[in-house]
């Protein structure tokens, strides 16, 4: 089931693509640390690169909507402030994994779906229905990505 | 502080999705992209102002944007795309899987051990993929 009402195989297929390439960036961050240092300035070419790369996607986006369409400045500011909260999540857990081994930081930091599902039912439940079901997975996903991680150990 | 930054890191990533499915109520995914990498980027450019940017070789700046392209231009977009048709939740917890492709990479590559716990972790993720896409 999706938001937009029975299966959405493109969203999943979406979701899926987007774990494969979060992934995948994972370990080729850790080498690039290892081998190059400075996470900061790192962290500001990869930024810089996928806005470069984005840029004519957005920019064809934009003008998809129509002649005088501008984008409405509430739903820019919640964007802008989605991408402040995945910089401030992605870099404290950089900071946590310096500070502390990865056996007490990745069973934190890997409970952020349950944060969301929280989140959804405060602040969002009259637009997005979580089931029982949704909430369940949620949970066996986030023990199951807990073993993972601590398997690596 | 590695504690607090641990739970800074599950609260940023969580409220991550539910911010951004409010504003793609009506931006298109590709923009909304853009306009999030805009304030990621705002964001680490101030912080090198402050503390100076690291000297890096051409090497090291061709495998960053090799990360920025995978990570953000695609993982970023099919996340809000994602976001955008599934909702905030399911999304989030589908995504939480990207471990297990790291993981998975790192067997099937790396040749790292399959242990019974690596075993456990992926049959728990799998058992919650099915109830969040069946859900």
């Amino acid at each position: 089931m999706s938001a937009r009402g029975g299966h959405d195989w493109l969203g999943y297929a979406f979701a899926f693509g987007g774990a494969v390439c979060y992934g995948t960036a994972s370990p080729l961050l850790k080498i690039g640390l290892r081998d190059y240092g400075s996470i900061l300035t790192g962290i500001t070419i990869a930024l810089a690169t996928g806005l470069l790369a984005v840029a004519p996607l957005a920019f064809a986006a934009w003008h998809g909507q129509g002649p005088g369409w501008r984008p409405e400045r509430r739903a820019t500011l919640f964007v802008l402030a989605s991408g402040c909260t995945a910089l401030l999540g992605f870099g404290s857990n950089t900071f946590a994994l310096s500070q502390l081994p990865v056996v007490v930081v990745a069973p934190i930091s890997s409970t952020y779906p349950l944060i969301t599902v929280f989140l959804v039912r405060v602040f969002l439940r009259h637009s997005e229905v979580i089931t029982r079901r949704t909430a369940i997975g949620a949970v066996l996903i986030v023990l199951g990505v807990i073993c993972v991680t601590l398997s690596q150990r | 502080m590695g504690f607090i930054g641990a739970l800074l890191a599950a609260l940023g990533w969580g409220t991550d999705s539910v911010l951004a499915r409010q504003g793609l109520r009506s931006l298109p995914p590709a923009l909304a992209t853009g306009i999030s990498l805009c304030a990621s980027l705002a964001i680490c450019l101030i912080a090198i102002a402050i503390v100076g940017p690291a000297r890096f070789p051409l090497a090291g700046i061709a495998w960053f944007g090799m990360i920025g392209l995978i990570n953000f231009l695609l993982g970023r977009q099919f996340n809000f795309r994602a976001t955008k048709r599934l909702g905030a939740a399911r999304t989030s917890a589908l995504l939480a899987t990207s471990p297990l492709v790291s993981i998975g990479l790192a067997v099937l590559l790396a040749g790292e051990q399959v242990t019974p716990l690596l075993l456990l972790g992926v049959l728990l993720s799998v058992s919650g993929v099915i109830l969040v896409v069946g859900g």
